[in-house]
């Protein structure tokens, strides 16, 4: 339901897995397989020449621009990188719907915040004895209202079935309610504490 | 929410798709700091060395010289190949993450409405109670796993008291079915030699 870049994340995971991979195996065939050594020796040794040629710097004197070659490209990638690792889990929003409302000659805005949705389930789940505890989160959608994502920690031996009916109907009351429809995750999760409770309660 | 509105429906199918697979989020995050933090290094070397600056720690050019000096040195120090196996290690270890699916361990209820989905821990759960009325047994006794499409039960009998191992199975199977799993798990029961006393 959030806007990580899931694509992305796996098409840079692999292009750095190749790398890692041709890399480790370079240095492991040049210490082990002395074939290798030597078929690689070549190919090196015309990359440095041509490195050292143009770039006309060897061990000792001033500066250059030409580090800067180097320096410049691995900052870009850094704030590449600082933006992609931000980018994950976003779209977390606190409104959960914005209706332009003509009113006459008028025009007027109506917003609902996400904690209305919220309370208004916690309200209708509050006497359940199959649920330990309930989240919801909030989420930016492509729809008219946004995304619920409720995280429901059931009693350990709930029936998962029941509850998920009853979700289904309150979030169809809610549409009626609200008048608008958004995506909703139900996730039935257990924690921690669902698994070390008694695995039977008699009710 | 001022843009295009996309159909319910298409909009819950790209969730199902999406919360059914491992998003890679965490290892993202993971690499990335290790990314910055190598490539922020980099960058210092190589800036300091182009105002002219001594190194910090290693000079540029003569980490690039040793780089492709090591084809030529007769024994190269063991730390390299085993440094090399590590970072190859790694380097499989992200291609496996990168294109594997990493399903993570839900199952989805059919709905009208919303998306359900149901933590496979939630249904082992939820199954207990079947299995141990099948097996004429306390709660305690029985133990529920659902692996990916499996359902492992797991019998400790009653001292004296045999345990039909079909009964269980088809009892739990049918609670599966009931519950709006039908034929996504194979159900199989294991009745342990060893069984509890009393009871």
């Amino acid at each position: 339901m959030n806007r990580t870049p899931r694509g992305l994340n796996r098409t840079i995971l692999a292009i750095l897995g190749v790398l890692c991979v041709l890399f480790g195996a370079h240095l492991i065939l040049v210490s082990v397989l002395p074939a290798y050594a030597s078929a690689v020796a070549a190919p090196l040794a015309s990359i440095n020449t041509w490195v050292t040629e143009t770039w006309g710097a060897t061990s000792t004197g001033g500066g250059g621009w030409v580090w800067l070659a180097l320096a410049v490209p691995a900052v870009l990638i850094v704030v590449f990188a600082v933006v992609w690792m931000l980018s994950q889990g976003r779209g977390r929003v606190t409104l959960y719907s914005r209706e332009a409302v003509p009113e006459g000659q008028a025009r007027g805005v109506v917003e609902i915040t996400g904690s209305v949705p919220t309370a208004l389930l916690k309200r209708a789940l509050a006497d359940r004895g199959d649920i330990l505890s309930v989240s919801m989160s909030v989420w930016d959608q492509q729809a008219d209202a946004a995304g619920l994502r409720v995280r429901i920690q059931p009693r350990p031996g709930a029936e998962p079935l029941r509850l998920v009916q009853d979700m289904d109907r309150w979030v169809q009351e809610l549409d009626e309610r609200v008048g608008l429809q958004g995506p909703v995750l139900v996730e039935l999760v257990s924690g921690t504490r669902a698994r070390f409770a008694r695995t039977e309660r008699v009710r | 929410m001022s843009r295009r509105a996309r159909d319910l429906d298409t909009l819950n199918q790209d969730i199902l798709q999406r919360e059914t697979r491992a998003s890679r989020s965490g290892l993202s995050v993971l690499v990335g700091v290790v990314v910055i933090a190598l490539l922020g290094y980099l960058a210092l070397e190589t800036g300091t060395r182009a105002v002219g600056h001594e190194p910090w720690l290693i000079a540029p050019e003569r980490a690039w010289a040793w780089f492709v000096g090591l084809p030529g040195s007769s024994n190269p120090p063991v730390g390299v190949a085993v440094a090399g196996g590590l970072i190859l290690a790694i380097g499989v270890g992200l291609l496996a993450a990168a294109l594997t699916r990493g399903t993570r361990r839900r199952h989805s209820l059919p709905t009208h409405r919303v998306v359900a989905l149901v933590d496979d821990d939630v249904i082992g759960q939820s199954l207990v109670r079947a299995a141990h009325l099948a097996a004429g047994v306390g709660p305690d006794q029985v133990r529920v796993i659902v692996d990916r499409a499996a359902v492992l039960v797991t019998v400790r009998p009653t001292s004296g008291v045999s345990i039909e191992g079909a009964a269980v199975e088809e009892g739990v199977r049918s609670e599966l079915e009931r519950q709006g799993f039908a034929g996504v798990f194979t159900v199989s029961v294991t009745v342990t030699a060893t069984g509890v006393v009393g009871q």
